[in-house]
């Protein structure tokens, strides 16, 4: 499934009980979306400031 | 000793590196923030029936190429925290050639079984090859989401199957076991770049992704679906640099579905490395199904954020 077809499925009352969670992701904040995700992505430096000392 | 401080001994020892200063502050550097993808390879050796010890190599080699990976993503990305601002480009390019060389070198003097040998160090050069590839196509910003798919399965899962295959063949697994692991690292890596992209769609200020014109599936998704905000939101993207605009994009992302999309993709992909790894023959399968289970949790900590 693409991302216009699971919008389009988003958009109708969605049926079943994953699909009702999903949905109720479009009303969360970006402040639990932080919370929740990583923050050392595996494309950054870690600690950068001890490559100096 | 823990292997951080055993693998910083090592790397200080091998020929060439012993005398280079830059390579040494570097990779002391990296290896001071302890990242959890270096041990990899010591999950998937555990779960062959190994000793972590015999990981050893193989944590080295994962370390190494992930340095080199960095020093290029950092100059093709113009980020602000690479090491290329501190010693020039031509140094930190020839010091990603090094630390190429060193992951091979890692393997060709860890692994005794010769061809176990020979499929770790193809892994690791395929996964170099597709990486460089995948960040080439990454700094082009993706058309459409079969564009962002192709970026993901060739910059960021290589690296993550390389290291479970390199790990399960340190330990004594057999190579197509080796393999099989190697799959469910594609999809590890994967799932780590849709929670990369869902984090960074929603830091303030703005990701540099907005700035230059790259698309975290999230932002990709608002972008290109058709929704009744789509229009203000790309209007948004054009000032994002403004908190308000910023402000208020992030919340079209969340509401248009695009978190809701980015969780149902970790799901199935949840789904998909699991049914692997209960079809691998494997002596110990914690050691990787932890590996999933602590990817997965921030999702369900999600939903239940949402149920509540």
């Amino acid at each position: 499934m693409n991302m216009q077809t699971f919008y389009q499925r988003l958009s109708v009352k969605p049926k079943r009980n994953n699909q009702r969670r999903l949905a109720g992701l479009t009303r969360i904040s970006c402040t639990q979306i932080l919370n929740a995700t990583r923050e050392d992505t595996w494309l950054l430096w870690w600690k950068p400031e001890e490559v100096e000392s | 000793m823990d292997f951080f401080t055993k693998i910083i001994q090592d790397f200080s020892a091998l020929p060439h590196v012993s005398l280079w200063d830059d390579a040494q502050k570097i990779f002391q550097g990296v290896a001071s923030g302890k990242p959890n993808h270096w041990l990899l390879p010591t999950h998937a050796c555990k779960a062959v029936g190994g000793k972590p010890e015999q990981s050893i190599f193989a944590v080295m080699a994962v370390a190494c190429a992930h340095i080199g990976i960095l020093l290029v993503d950092d100059m093709l990305d113009a980020d602000p925290r690479g090491e290329y601002h501190r010693i020039g480009m031509p140094a930190s390019s020839n010091l990603a050639c090094a630390f190429q060389a060193t992951a091979l070198h890692a393997i060709s003097q860890g692994v005794q079984d010769q061809p176990a040998r020979l499929a770790a160090i193809n892994s690791f050069n395929e996964m170099f090859l597709s990486t460089a590839f995948g960040q080439f196509l990454d700094v082009q910003a993706s058309a459409d989401e079969s564009a962002y798919w192709t970026v993901a399965q060739t910059k960021s899962s290589p690296f993550f199957g390389a290291a479970l295959q390199v790990g399960a063949l340190a330990g004594g697994g057999t190579l197509e076991v080796a393999k099989r692991l190697k799959e469910l690292g594609f999809l590890y890596g994967e799932m780590i770049q849709i929670q990369d992209d869902m984090h960074d769609s929603m830091e303030t200020p703005a990701n540099p992704d907005w700035i230059e014109g790259r698309a975290p599936l999230p932002i990709l998704f608002a972008s290109l679906v058709e929704h009744p905000d789509q229009e203000r939101f790309r209007k948004l993207s054009r000032k994002i640099t403004d908190p308000a605009a910023l402000q208020e994009a992030q919340e079209i992302i969340i509401h248009c579905g695009a978190i809701s999309y980015c969780t149902h993709r970790l799901i199935q992909k949840h789904q998909k490395a699991k049914e692997i790894l209960s079809a691998i023959q494997l002596i110990n399968t914690t050691p990787i199904s932890s590996l999933l289970d602590e990817i997965i949790a921030p999702v369900y900590k999600l939903l239940e954020a949402a149920d509540s």
